[in-house]
């Protein structure tokens, strides 16, 4: 048996949990919303919102578990899967708007950089999304995923250590107040 | 219009997410180094961060920074105050060793401490066989097998 979360993973595993129920929450309400209304950006958008929720409890589980590779394996999964999400989302916009041909980003990239697709994916994403709020979190995320990408390729340095458990901290964080900004959306509509 | 119609862009963006999900970690989890789960005695190495370091951070260097399991004799091996380090011959580099709290005998069964361990190390003629990971303090090597003559203890995980 390793030893127990310390302060640092205790707040980790909170503040994901936190996110992933106000998530499962968005993703609910517009899954709903579009099965009344048929409107395929709105389907878009509630996937978008089912894969971020699943990677928020993926995260939290990748926080608790104590097997170094099948925590390493979640947190990859955590990346991948909201690189997935923002792909849809990126669709989502451009779709909606202008019925642009779509160009798929080659999958064997995220092979050995998960981070650096979910940065590229949710930076695109903020540069696209109106209204500030929405724009401001999602470029926080993007930011958490570069600094998370650029400290496992500097893991053999302290700074990269410390970027990785910045990183994750402020993840942790920019989901829940991502998750806030969108609850309080779906509560106001 | 229904999310589900079948054209051309709706299966590509379904295809690229499936394989952006599924292939990262499972790429992950089978090239993950047989570490043999030892990994974790990288803790003790880590003590320079402000925070315990979390799992998969210490799975991460384990991926990225394993440099597989090597035998070190005994006169490769001194003690310097409450610390093991030995000598590398095959890197020719100087290894922290860490050992695991718990070691149990091959033949007699004995579970025996880490400072048992240190002990023995230090006044008899052993030889050990490390697991050795790269971090940014240098070489560290997961003490988790212990040779005394005839007598061997095996590392007890955790």
């Amino acid at each position: 048996m390793g030893s127990p979360l310390d302060f640092y993973g205790i707040t980790l595993l909170v503040l994901n949990t936190i996110s992933f129920v106000l998530f499962l929450y968005i993703s609910i309400f517009f899954t709903r919303s579009y099965l009344r209304a048929k409107i395929e950006s709105l389907g878009f958008f509630s996937l978008s919102f089912i894969l971020l929720t699943l990677s928020r409890l993926i995260s939290a589980v990748s926080t608790a578990l104590e097997d170094p590779k099948l925590s390493l394996a979640m947190h990859t999964l955590s990346s991948s899967t909201a690189s997935a999400a923002f792909l849809i989302m990126l669709f989502s916009i451009r779709f909606s708007e202008r019925e642009e041909v779509f160009i798929v980003v080659p999958p064997l990239i995220a092979l050995s950089f998960p981070d650096l697709i979910s940065f590229a994916l949710s930076f695109v994403t903020s540069l696209l999304v109106k209204g500030k709020y929405l724009k401001n979190y999602i470029l926080m995320l993007s930011i958490t995923f570069l600094l998370r990408g650029v400290g496992s390729l500097l893991m053999l340095t302290q700074l990269g250590l410390y970027l990785i458990i910045f990183s994750e901290f402020l993840m942790a964080l920019a989901t829940l107040l991502f998750a806030l900004y969108h609850l309080k959306k779906v509560i106001v509509v | 219009m229904s999310l589900l119609r079948n054209d051309l862009k709706t299966v590509l963006l379904a295809t690229t997410c499936a394989l952006l999900v599924v292939i990262p970690p499972l790429f992950v989890y089978f090239t993950y180094p047989n570490t043999g789960g030892y990994e974790t005695g990288l803790e003790e190495a880590l003590t320079d961060l402000p925070v315990k370091p979390p799992s998969f951070l210490i799975g991460s260097m384990s991926i990225g920074f394993h440099r597989g399991r090597s035998p070190i004799v005994r006169p490769e091996i001194e003690k310097v105050g409450r610390v093991i380090y030995a000598y590398w011959q095959e890197r020719r580099q100087r290894v922290l060793l860490i050992l695991q709290p718990r070691y149990i005998g091959e033949e007699s069964g004995r579970i025996i401490s880490a400072n048992d361990v240190a002990s023995l190390i230090m006044n008899n003629n052993a030889t050990l066989v490390v697991e050795v990971f790269e971090t940014h303090r240098g070489f560290v090597g997961i003490v988790i097998e212990v040779h005394l003559g005839n007598q061997t203890y095996y590392a007890i995980r955790g």
